[in-house]
């Protein structure tokens, strides 16, 4: 029979419990939306065998789940060729017939830094996103990383400065991608290899 | 929370990304599976001794292995013993007791050579599909069937992910000469059980609330792969006891493996018990 070991089974229920969601939403940012619970349960699966190195805070356990997560779409990924970041996911934009109006000034604003978003590289979107989506401290997204809370300050400062570069780029007449009529997702390294199921 | 301050500016452009977030709330089915996700889970052997991806790569010897076409009739449960390895289980360090599906590139990769070794056994690889095909480290399990005659054709192979390379291919093939029959809703019928000495690979089919089967073989806890009606798994070590080799077939070794199942609706059956041909 199994040995059954309530404390630490306890605990990870109420781990589960409490960053499913959010684990989730994660990989929903960086893999294709059929393939995200997969994710989900690899690195949950991952953390029992690990349940000793979870955090005490709820914070930083999310984080360190988020990390473990990361770390086994970086392997799968590693199958198409080397990577050393994710690539970020946004949602996808509707189509709009702009007819003026501070409406449609804020469908072209989104759609503009839809397209901004699309010309990061993996690494910016994937350091933006920590911070932004994931809402994560400095020191919890180095974490997540495996770098120093400095560094990825220094890479956060400098991928709000691509970010807005890009955005520049695209809003200038005649230059812009987005205001052709459609945006869709930016996903450039989606895996579809892991839409295949046996 | 974020502990740094950010200026207007970079707060205005957060709130106009967070708009565009890819991410959406989970549905009540997702919910669902997450809770029968959580009992797999938990049904597993927590011990940290199988870490995916830190094992050195180690080459298996080959070996000469048996098909073993099993021919009586109403035979549903094939026990298979098959020559013995002398590497024990080194050679499958990487295994992990989550099964991962393979990609349509990996099953491209894998499959000719899976087919080649499974020719001349009694599976009709004519009629045959493919039905499984999942991954547990380096090492990747096919499974082919017929469902009239009931045979089962599984194949191991080691293959690398990413990489096309096919060796270690090991098959073994099993079932009866009537129809598959279905399994209960709520149970499972077992197929072939291939006992390599140092690997089991086992088969068979899965009720439609079944949402996963789960193995325990000896220490091993192992999550199969279940699809279509169909489960598969294979584990680094034995499936059936040791003390009667020969022969194969009804009247051979018998199984020392237990099965959990996980229904839809949450439920885990603990020792569930197979449903045997009259």
């Amino acid at each position: 029979m199994r040995k059954l070991q309530p404390d630490r089974e306890g605990r990870f229920r109420a781990l589960y419990a409490d960053a499913y969601v959010d684990v989730l939403r994660f990989a929903q940012r960086r893999v294709h939306p059929s393939h995200a619970e997969d994710v989900v349960a690899d690195a949950f699966l991952v953390a029992w065998r690990r349940a000793e190195e979870v955090p005490n805070r709820p914070d930083d356990a999310r984080a360190w789940l988020f990390g473990i997560a990361r770390h086994c779409l970086l392997n799968t990924q590693r199958g198409l060729g080397r990577q050393d970041a994710l690539a970020v996911r946004i949602a996808e934009t509707a189509p709009v017939t702009p007819a003026g109006g501070p409406e449609a000034d804020a469908v072209v604003q989104r759609l503009d830094l839809a397209a901004a978003w699309k010309r990061l590289s993996a690494g910016e979107q994937e350091t933006l996103s920590l911070s932004v989506f994931e809402d994560l401290t400095s020191p919890q997204a180095a974490r997540v990383l495996g770098i120093s809370a400095a560094s990825y300050r220094l890479r956060l400062l400098r991928a709000r400065r691509a970010l807005r570069r890009q955005l520049d780029l695209v809003q200038r007449p005649g230059s812009s991608p987005a205001r052709a009529s459609h945006t869709s997702a930016a996903s450039p390294s989606t895996p579809q290899q892991m839409e295949t199921h046996p | 929370m974020n502990v740094h301050t950010p200026d207007s500016a970079n707060s205005r452009l957060d709130a106009a990304l967070r708009s565009l977030d890819a991410a959406s709330t989970p549905t009540a089915e997702q919910h669902q599976r997450a809770a029968a996700t959580l009992e797999r889970i938990v049904a597993t052997a927590p011990a940290a001794d199988t870490n995916p991806g830190a094992a050195a790569p180690v080459r298996r010897t080959r070996r000469r292995l048996l098909l073993v076409p099993v021919a009586a009739a109403a035979l549903t449960a094939a026990a298979i013993v098959l020559p013995t390895g002398n590497d024990g289980g080194r050679a499958y360090a990487s295994w992990t007791p989550v099964p991962t599906a393979l990609t349509a590139a990996e099953i491209d990769a894998v499959a000719p050579a899976c087919r080649k070794r499974l020719r001349g056994g009694s599976l009709d690889l004519e009629r045959a599909r493919l039905v499984l095909a999942e991954r547990r480290g380096e090492h990747v399990a096919l499974l082919y069937r017929t469902d009239d005659p009931d045979i089962s054709g599984s194949c191991l192979a080691r293959n690398l992910q990413g990489d096309d390379d096919v060796d270690d291919v090991d098959v073994g093939i099993g079932g009866s000469t009537g129809p598959a029959l279905p399994a209960p809703a709520r149970g499972f019928t077992q197929g072939t059980i291939a006992d390599y000495r140092d690997a089991s690979v086992t088969d068979g089919a899965a009720g439609a609330d079944v949402a996963g089967v789960t193995i325990h073989a000896g220490n091993l806890t192992v999550q199969a792969s279940v699809s279509n009606g169909r489960y598969v798994a294979w584990w680094p070590g034995a499936a059936l006891e040791r003390d009667r080799d020969q022969p194969s077939g009804e009247d051979g070794a018998r199984p020392i493996i237990t099965y959990d199942l996980t229904l839809t609706d949450g439920t885990v059956v603990r020792d569930a018990q197979p449903t045997l041909p009259s």
